[in-house]
């Protein structure tokens, strides 16, 4: 009976706390095809619970609280962060670098013009689902990594750096047919078909969470 | 070197070297943070280390003396003093107070033997230290306490009882005791009550509970019967806080705590004097030249948010009264510009206080003169303002006590000569015009110039004179009554000297905070009719969406026009300081000011100055804003124009009418005709990336120096905006 409930539909968060604006960005992305929710100051917004959802988020700078570039940060350090886009009443230069060096998609001022802003949300929305594609990929990478035997795992380290079979096999202590079996394995269990492929996976690996 | 300099003759040699740096060491009598403590320092550093031709570096020490009495004590601080400038003898010293004064006085031959001593702060009725001023160098105040006494019997109807505190530390027992003589007269009218014996906690409880028909008189609280010390100011804020009625105090570092008013003791003012004699004994001017200078004349003061809180009237205010935290102020949200500016301002407020004050005595002196010349002369010599008259060649005939003092000659010396003598011969021609424009004029005209010192140097006097006339109604002689205002000239200069970028930037802040303010508005509606747009063109448009999307739009656009409102209300209630204005100099400093940003946007600059043009009365900072402006907006209006043919020019010239116009000449774009006759309202702009804020803001500062702004293309291209005012300077 019950269906598998269809991809999540992405989500733009408006965080602002001036209300006839955020009322007013939240109708145009609407009425332009969007689901919108919105908040009122990045307190509120960290406080929701948002594991999982895709989207991005329309920050303003200056709130009460927390500013925008505060929320900035705090987010940077969750795996799953949205792509930010900045809206703000009075953007200077250093504020606005300080914000794209942080990663933000664009840095947009008040009062802003509506195929901006939709071409913006467009842009944030395909960067967020660039990551989310990359991101699932590392998760299936790591699952195969993890079904590697310890053997394989010693065989696929040393692989990666390139070095011949022989070498491997005097550096193991073993004869090079086994290696030569191991790295079969390995490739198979990777899902990859050329060296070039596994030195990718393993430099992606290795990249800090 | 160092080591030798303990030798008295050592350490003049080092002070003598005009490289080095005078060291000056000021003694408080009480705590560092005191704040009396805080502003007489504010004072004294503003004289020595923002006047001073030498540099001076300023060493800070505190007895502490109500908390650590006693000679054991003062002789450890002795010794402490001694060892701590060893190295670096002081070149002068500095008492505040009278602990400090007496702790100087009794080492005079065994601390800093020789070197000069400076007293301030020191009541001239009650000397703590019982020492004989009358041979010292320095500066006495008085702190009277019967005007605020009979000011709040003034204020407050059917006052039945005042309460007056002061608590237990030597020095305020002192004053206790000067209070309750002083006091005894109004007995009959009024129920005094002193509360001089409980702890603070027990105060605030009874001051809670004190009927409508009583007020309190704080005199200080420095320290509780139970040993407790605390800062008076910090104290007048909690009983203000805990009062059921008004409480008035007396020094003016209790206004702002929840104090209402009252004749305050000015501690800035004092330091400040004392920082000037400081001076003239560092430029070696004889001591018993210098002598004691007399207390200053105390003013009244009030805290506006604490008379509305008690429904008092300003009306009911004595004369002259300076009323402060009146007015809301953009510059509040702007510290860096209010810093900038606070002396200035509180300089001129106090000239108009005393202006107006002068303006009512006159009618008295008037009077008097008939009545008792010897009267008249007493009168006078009370005064801290100069007075003088004078014959129409500017001889003098009189002088009182405070002219002599500001133009350091005697009377001797001043009678018979013509005051043309001390001031600087490019003002004669002005003044002269003034004194015969005097003749026929019944009102008095006010005047700012340049005087000569006896040092050499140039202060700045602002005089209100007047004609005198007899029986026949002929003019007999002048009369004129003076100010030194050489602190707030150069409180202006130094304004005027802030970097041409800080200034830019101080611009571009208030400019930052006003956009955002509008953008919050400007943006809603621009995304609600975006939405609107996209709801029209579905199949079945969603009507109640739509009516909502409307209400909005009118919503925030009401709002944005509230800003700007707002703005407006707060540029024109910023003090406006009319001062005469030299259109061609204050050009002059635009151009310089907008220098950086004109060469980095390969623009042009050309004057083109008219001779001779008169004076206008105006806000300097806001008359440059607007050529600023006109100056901003040229450039922008040229930015498409090849490099070598982006030109301004800047012209002043008479016009009809004795206006005076300036006016800015772009090579730009021009503006299209149909938009001429709104381009200085307020969001209208033919800018890409305007606010069309400039020159609406604009047209508010003409109309608030009864002037006009307007523009008009050119016929050979480019656009002209020209701000015409009236010339001459306003007299009253």
């Amino acid at each position: 009976m019950t269906q598998k409930p269809p991809p999540a539909q992405p989500v733009v968060h408006i965080v602002d706390d001036d209300e006839s604006l955020r009322v007013a960005i939240a109708r145009l992305l609407r009425a332009a095809g969007y689901e919108v929710c919105c908040h009122a100051s990045a307190g509120e917004f960290a406080l929701a619970d948002l594991t999982g959802t895709r989207g991005c988020l329309i920050l303003d700078v200056r709130m009460p609280g927390p500013s925008g570039l505060d929320l900035q940060a705090a987010l940077a350090r969750r795996e799953d962060a949205l792509p930010i886009i900045f809206l703000t009443g009075h953007g200077d230069v250093p504020m606005s670098v300080r914000a794209m060096k942080a990663g933000a998609v664009d840095f947009l001022t008040k009062p802003v013009e509506r195929d901006e802003l939709l071409a913006t949300v467009k842009a944030a929305l395909a960067r967020d689902a660039a990551m989310d594609d990359a991101r699932a990929k590392l998760r299936g990478w790591r699952a195969r990594f993890v079904s590697l035997t310890p053997r394989q795992r010693e065989v696929f380290e040393q692989v990666v750096t390139g070095k011949p079979n022989k070498q491997i096999a005097e550096q193991l202590g073993t004869a090079e047919g086994t290696v030569k079996a191991h790295r079969a394995q390995v490739m198979d269990k990777m899902g990859v078909q050329s060296l070039a492929e596994l030195v990718h996976i393993a430099s992606r690996l290795r990249e800090p969470r | 070197m160092m080591v030798a300099s303990a030798w008295p003759w050592m350490a003049v040699c080092a002070a003598e070297d005009p490289s080095r740096p005078q060291p000056i060491l000021i003694l408080f009598s009480n705590d560092r943070l005191l704040p009396a403590d805080l502003r007489l320092d504010e004072g004294l550093r503003s004289v020595l280390e923002g006047e001073s031709a030498q540099p001076v570096t300023l060493y800070t020490e505190f007895l502490d003396a109500i908390r650590f009495p006693g000679e054991e004590r003062e002789q450890m601080m002795a010794d402490y003093l001694q060892a701590r400038y060893v190295g670096n003898p002081p070149r002068a010293l500095v008492a505040m107070g009278p602990q400090a004064t007496s702790f100087f006085l009794k080492r005079r031959t065994s601390l800093f033997a020789g070197t000069p001593l400076v007293f301030g702060a020191v009541n001239q009725r009650n000397p703590a230290g019982g020492f004989p001023v009358a041979d010292l160098v320095g500066k006495t105040l008085d702190v009277p306490l019967v005007p605020t006494l009979e000011l709040m019997m003034a204020l407050i109807p059917r006052l039945r009882e005042v309460v007056v505190i002061f608590w237990a530390s030597p020095f305020e027992q002192r004053w206790g005791e000067a209070a309750k003589r002083e006091f005894a007269p109004y007995e009959d009218r009024v129920k005094v009550t002193y509360w001089n014996a409980e702890p603070f906690a027990a105060i605030l409880e009874k001051a809670r509970k004190l009927p409508p028909d009583s007020a309190i008189f704080f005199f200080a609280y420095l320290e509780a019967p139970n040993g407790v010390t605390m800062a008076s100011a910090v104290a007048a804020k909690q009983l203000a806080e805990a009062a059921s009625v008004p409480v008035f105090g007396i020094f003016d570092t209790y206004l702002g705590t929840g104090v209402v008013g009252g004749k305050m003791t000015d501690f800035f003012g004092e330091g400040a004097a004392v920082g000037r004699i400081v001076q003239r004994v560092l430029s070696g001017e004889a001591p018993g030249k210098i002598g004691v200078l007399p207390p200053s004349l105390q003013r009244f003061v009030f805290d506006a948010r604490q008379l509305g809180r008690w429904k008092i009237s300003e009306k009911d205010l004595p004369k002259g009264s300076e009323v402060l935290f009146g007015k809301p102020s953009v510059w509040r949200d702007h510290p860096a510009l209010v810093t900038g500016i606070i002396a200035a301002v509180v300089a001129q407020s106090a000239l108009i206080a005393s202006l107006l004050i002068n303006r009512a005595r006159r009618k008295r002196f008037e009077e008097a003169l008939r009545v008792s010349e010897e009267r008249y002369r007493e009168v006078l010599e009370s005064q801290t303002n100069m007075v003088c008259r004078y014959l129409a060649d500017t001889t003098l005939t009189f002088v009182n006590e405070a002219y002599c003092r500001f133009i350091g000659r005697t009377r001797e010396d001043l009678l018979g000569v013509r005051f043309l003598e001390f001031i600087p011969s490019e003002w004669h021609e002005q003044l002269l015009t003034k004194i015969a424009a005097l003749r026929s004029e019944r009102h008095s005209i006010s005047t700012e110039h340049e005087v000569l010192l006896p040092d050499g140097s140039v202060g700045w006097h602002h005089w209100e004179d007047y004609a005198i006339v007899n029986d026949r109604g002929e003019v007999v002689e002048y009369q004129a009554i003076g100010q030194d205002i050489s602190e707030r000239k150069r409180a202006e200069e130094a304004t005027q000297k802030l970097s041409q970028s800080a200034r830019l930037l101080l611009l571009g802040e208030i400019t930052a905070s006003i956009s955002h303010e509008l953008n919050q508005p400007l943006g809603a509606i621009l995304s609600n009719a975006d939405a609107a747009e996209l709801l029209l063109d579905r199949e079945s448009p969603p009507l109640d969406e739509l009516r909502g999307i409307v209400a909005d739009i009118r919503k925030d656009d009401l709002r944005a026009s509230n800003i700007i409102r707002h703005i407006r209300v707060l540029l024109g209630k910023r003090e406006i300081q009319m001062a005469p204005v030299d259109l061609n100099e204050m050009a002059c400093d635009v151009i310089q000011l907008a220098g950086a940003e004109t060469r980095r946007r390969g623009v042009s600059i050309e004057m083109d100055l008219a001779e001779q043009l008169p004076l206008v009365s105006g806000d300097r900072v806001q008359l440059q804003q607007v050529l600023l402006n006109f100056i901003i907006n040229g450039m922008d209006a040229m930015k498409d124009v090849p490099q070598n043919r982006r030109r301004l020019v800047v012209r002043t010239q008479p016009v009809a009418n004795s206006n005076l116009e300036i006016s800015v000449t772009d090579t730009g774009h021009g503006i299209p005709e149909e938009k001429l006759p709104r381009i200085f309202e307020s969001f209208f702009t033919t800018k890409e990336d305007g606010m069309g804020l400039g020159l609406a803001i604009t047209r508010s500062i003409a109309e608030a120096h009864r002037g006009q702004v307007s523009a008009d293309n050119n016929p050979d291209g480019g656009a002209t905006f020209r701000f015409t005012l009236p010339s001459g300077t306003l007299s009253e």
